[in-house]
This record gives C-alpha cells, structure tokens and sequence, in this order.
C-alpha cells in the first residue's frame, strides 16, 4: 500500500513538472524604460560611460536584448531615421556592453551601463546614436504577424574640441496679413549650419493693436494644460526643422500686432507684423456694399444730368 | 430704381455694423484668459521640483492674494522646517495686492503676470505641483496578428490588427518594421505574399495602414509596405495621461493590417515578425505634473 501511494505520489509529481511551461507572447511583455534620451559628453580617445534602467513592470519574466543603432532625422518630416548612417551618426560603433541580454523577473528593475570608447582623433561636434532594448520571447506562438515590442532610447553624445561648432540660421518665417477663417498659423524654419545639435524655442504673442491688451503669449495654456504659442525642440546638424504654431481659437474680428520670437543658441530673432483679423462673410457683405454704392452714385449722376436744361 | 438701390445700400450697413459690433462683443468675451497661472521653481538638476498656481475665476486682487504662498525676496516660496509651503502673512499679502492691484505683480523669473480677469464673479484657486522626472516610456500589451483562423477570403481584402499600448511622460512615436518584410511560406519558403501599398482584393500582398492615413470615416484608407527599416506609424500629440499610476492606463494604438490572397496562391501558412518600436519624440522637456 505503502509502495502503490509512494509510487503515485511521484507519478503525480513528474506530471506537474511535466506541465507545459506558460507560453508567453509579445502581449505579455510590459517593459519600461527610462530614460529615453541623454547627452553624453566625450573627449576623443577616452571612455565615456553611460546607462539606462529597464523594468520589467508585467507579470511574467521574460528576456531583453540590447543593440545600438545609428539616428538621425528626417529634414522634411523630422521623421527618426535609424538606419541612415552619415558623419553624424558614429557613436553606434563605438558603444559596447557589459551584457547583450538580460532576464528580468516580474517588476524587477536593471540598471544597464554602456560604455563608449571615442576613437582618438574624432572630430568634435555632435554624434547621434540609440540603444534599442527588444524581447523577443513572444515569438513562436503561431500568429501570422509575430510582434516584437522594443523600445529606443537616444543617445546626444558631444565630442568636445575646437572644431565643434553650433551654428545655425533662420530659414523662413510665415506670419499670415489677413486671416478669414479665425484660425492664426504662425510658423518657422531653421537650418542647422554647424556640426552639434541644439535646442530651439518658438513663440508667439498677440496684442491688440490699439489697446495693446495681450492675447496670447509664451506662457498661454489650453484646457489641457499645454502650451498653446511657445514649442521647445530639437535641431539635428544638417537638417533644417519647420514649427508651426497655430491658434485655433483665435478672434474672428480686429486688427491685432503679432511678434513671432525665435531663441537658438545665443541668437534671439524677433519678427512683428500687424495681423486682419475678418471674416469672409464680412469681405462678402464690404463688396456687396461698395458694388451698391457705386450703383447709387451713378443712378445719382444720371438722374442729374436728366434733369438739366436743355439749351437750343 | 435709385431708391431700392439707396435702401440696400442703408439698409445692407447697418445689418453689417450690427454684425461687426456683435461679432467683436463675442470676441472679447471668448478670448479674454480665464485662468492666472504662475510657476514658481527651486533646486537644481533633478531635485529641482516647481509649483504651479492656477487661480481661476477669482473677484479681485485681494480675495486671490489672501489664498497664496508667502514668498522671499527672489519671489520662491518659503517653506518650514519641513519642506513645506508657508501661506502668506497679512503684510506680504497686502504687498502682493498692491502689485496685483497696479498690474506690477511678476512670477519668480520676473515675469509680468498679466491680471486681466479682475471682474469675473467666483473665487475658487487651486494648485498644482510638479516635479521634473526623466523621460520614461513604457510599452505593454503589443499584439500579434492572426488571419486564416477563418477561411481566407479571395475576392476582398483579407484583415486583422497589431496594437501596442504606450505610456509616455514625453511626446513619442511607434515605428514599425520586419527583418523579412514579406509573408514567407512556413513550409515552402520560396513562396511568400510580398509587402506592398497597394492591397488589393484577389491579389497577393500586403500592408499596414499608418494612423495618419487611416480614413476619418471609417473608410477604406491607404496601406504602407512594412521594411526592414523602421518607417513611423504613429505620433502622439501630447504627453499620454502621466498622472496615472505606472502600471495602468497608457494610449491604445491600433494599426490596421490588410491582406490579400490570389486564387493560385500556393497552399500553406504564411508569416512574418513585425517589430513596434517606441522610441521619444525630438521635442522638449519631460515635466510631468500631477495634482
């Protein structure tokens, strides 16, 4: 009897580690990372280091592996290209890790150092690169289209030296004369001409132009909470980047003085111009009412010369 | 003839001036800024934490000052032994008042705070406080697609979805890609179903649909080939609901997937592995605010 509860007892034991192990798909990975950029300084010839945290914030384990990409953008779209590669973009090469891959248990957080190794005699300036953390511990479950969840972050590196330098100019600057449709779109494009990135701000305020009463200014917020007529962003060296600010909500009537500002690097460039602010329905009536006018003053005219006498 | 003419013409400016006057009092009223708000900072680096006052609809300078924070000379605000906010004493409120009364009340960097809303009726301030984090993106729940769990349909678009969930304290983008970007036969590899922006009904390919040319209708849209280099499918506009605690919530983004199968499609299974990457937005900075 002993044998026979002895024997099942190891029978039901195999079977429960004879149970499949929980297949887990692209579904199952919740996987954080933080942070998404940052900028490293390097000097050529010496080792910079950095590092990004990855938490596994599901409820399964799963494996991360981790690679380093060229980046770049878009001039057009500033669309992120990570595949391009031009003088930019060497910092990929030069990353290495102390481990390509982790496992990371069920809200478990990893810290992940990098390490960059500037190849003597680099050019300073600016070089872009990501570190791109995937799992592929989803796939083989059969689906058509296995999905890999992987998440980028970017890497500013500044090599420093005398060749670095940031320079930029204004390439185009749009504040619209007249507005009908009471939506104001003030834009800006800006060409990077140096060899670093930089950080560019674009803002807008709106003043009446009689009462100088303001409208709208740097710091105006929607119902949201965002910014309506200032944007902060970045500018990549060989692209140019357009920014558009528009207000949506802005006064169907009036003459108003908009003052476009444009902040880089230590350049500030302010642009101001007197906005109409009309409605087309009013441009419609305006016209109807001169074309009415000009209509009486000849009918006027006509019954005048009508009506004087006739000399024989 | 002169005048109906006259009539028009009189008759036609004043339903104009009446309409300007009506169309600029509407104006005055929608625009005028309804909310004060001023952000005071202290501390650097990532210690640096910042408080944002709004104060709406409040009745003057007086009700709206006697509700702050008192302040020391380089406008932050003083706190106690415990780090916490010290309200106003009577003597700075009334100095505030003043500067709020003669329109020279200024925030911590200087700036002009413009007090234009003195005359709304209700008092009712409230406050926010943020506090600069790094920029964090989390990616969950990304979906495979299946199609043929059915019968395959030769004579219409054959789809399915691929959906990833974001949470993002900073403006970000998922981009799309396939190290194979054509569906491959699992058995009989040399035959695939090629990735192609123009799916079609009864003709072998397929595609992805970008959210941007997703039809607003519900329509048919425009599909992308998917390639071995990640192409942008979506951008968020803004920061995606950052006060929620981690591990809830985040934005749903769906992307349409279509496929189409000529009838002398050889037999079999047909896949591929699609990657979703999230990756932050080349916009400035990551503050996240909560209440």
């Amino acid at each position: 009897m002993k044998a026979k509860i002895l024997f099942l007892t190891i029978l039901l034991g195999l079977g429960f580690m004879a149970q499949p192990s929980y297949a887990i798909s692209g579904k199952d990975i919740s996987m954080m990372l933080t942070p998404t950029d940052q900028t490293i300084e390097m000097v050529p010839g010496k080792e910079a280091t950095g590092k990004i945290t990855v938490t596994n914030v599901g409820t399964v384990g799963y494996n991360i592996k981790l690679s380093a990409s060229p980046f770049q953008a878009n001039s057009e779209t500033y669309e992120l290209d990570f595949d391009s590669e031009n003088i930019y973009t060497q910092l990929y090469k030069w990353i290495s890790f102390e481990q390509d891959s982790y496992f990371l248990e069920p809200g478990q957080s990893q810290t992940i150092p990098f390490r960059i190794n500037v190849p003597e005699g680099t050019a300073g300036g600016g070089q872009y690169a990501a570190i791109l953390v995937r799992s592929e511990d989803g796939l083989g479950n059969g689906a058509n289209m296995q999905s890999v969840p992987q998440i980028a972050s970017l890497i500013y590196g500044r090599i420093s030296g005398s060749e670095m330098h940031p320079e930029a100019e204004v390439v185009e600057q749009v504040i619209p004369g007249f507005i009908t449709d009471g939506r104001l779109s003030v834009s800006e494009t800006t060409y990077n001409t140096g060899n670093v990135d930089f950080r560019l701000t674009h803002s807008i305020v709106v003043t009446d132009l009689f009462t100088n009463q303001e409208f709208l200014n740097a710091s105006s917020r929607d119902e949201d909470g965002e910014l309506i007529a200032s944007k902060n962003m970045i500018i990549l060296p060989g692209t140019s980047r357009k920014n558009t600010i528009a207000w949506d909500e802005a006064p169907n009537l009036g003459i108003y003085k908009v003052r476009q500002t444009i902040t880089f690097l230590d350049e500030e460039v302010v642009t101001e111009k007197i906005v109409v602010f009309c409605p087309l329905w009013l441009l419609f009536a305006i016209l109807g009412l001169i074309i009415l006018l000009i209509l009486w003053i000849y009918l006027v005219i006509k019954r005048h010369k009508r009506k004087q006498p006739q000399v024989f | 003839m002169e005048n109906v003419i006259k009539k028009l013409f009189l008759g036609g400016s004043l339903l104009t001036a009446l309409a300007v006057s009506l169309t600029a009092l509407g104006v005055y009223a929608a625009d005028l800024p309804k909310n004060i708000t001023e952000e005071v900072c202290t501390g650097e680096g990532d210690q640096r934490v910042c408080q944002t006052i709004i104060t709406t609809n409040y009745t003057d300078c007086d009700a709206f000052l006697t509700d702050t924070y008192d302040r020391n000379a380089d406008g932050s605000i003083k706190t106690d032994a415990n780090g916490q906010p010290i309200m106003v004493t009577s003597a700075a409120s009334e100095a505030l008042a003043q500067a709020c009364k003669d329109g020279t009340l200024v925030d911590s960097d200087g700036t002009k705070i413009d007090v234009v809303d003195r005359k709304d009726a209700s008092a009712d301030a409230t406050s926010k406080f943020t506090i600069k984090v790094p920029k964090t993106i989390i990616l969950t729940n990304v979906t495979d697609g299946i199609i043929g769990n059915d019968a395959v349909q030769y004579d219409a678009i054959n789809k399915t979805t691929i959906s990833a969930t974001v949470q993002s304290n900073t403006p970000y983008a998922l981009y799309l890609s396939a190290i194979q970007p054509n569906l491959i036969n699992e058995s009989a590899n040399q035959y695939n179903i090629p990735a192609t922006s123009a799916v079609a009904a009864g003709k072998s390919g397929w595609g992805i649909m970008k959210k941007a040319d997703e039809s607003a209708d519900g329509g048919a849209g425009t599909y992308t080939a998917i390639t071995d280099k990640l192409q942008k499918f979506y951008a968020s506009d803004t920061i995606t609901d950052s006060s929620a605690a981690i591990t809830t919530n985040g934005e749903v983004t769906t992307f349409n997937v279509g496929v189409g199968v000529a009838n002398d499609q050889t037999a079999g299974t047909y896949s591929t592995t699609v990657t979703v990457t999230a990756s932050t937005s080349l916009e400035l900075e990551g503050t996240t605010t909560t209440d």
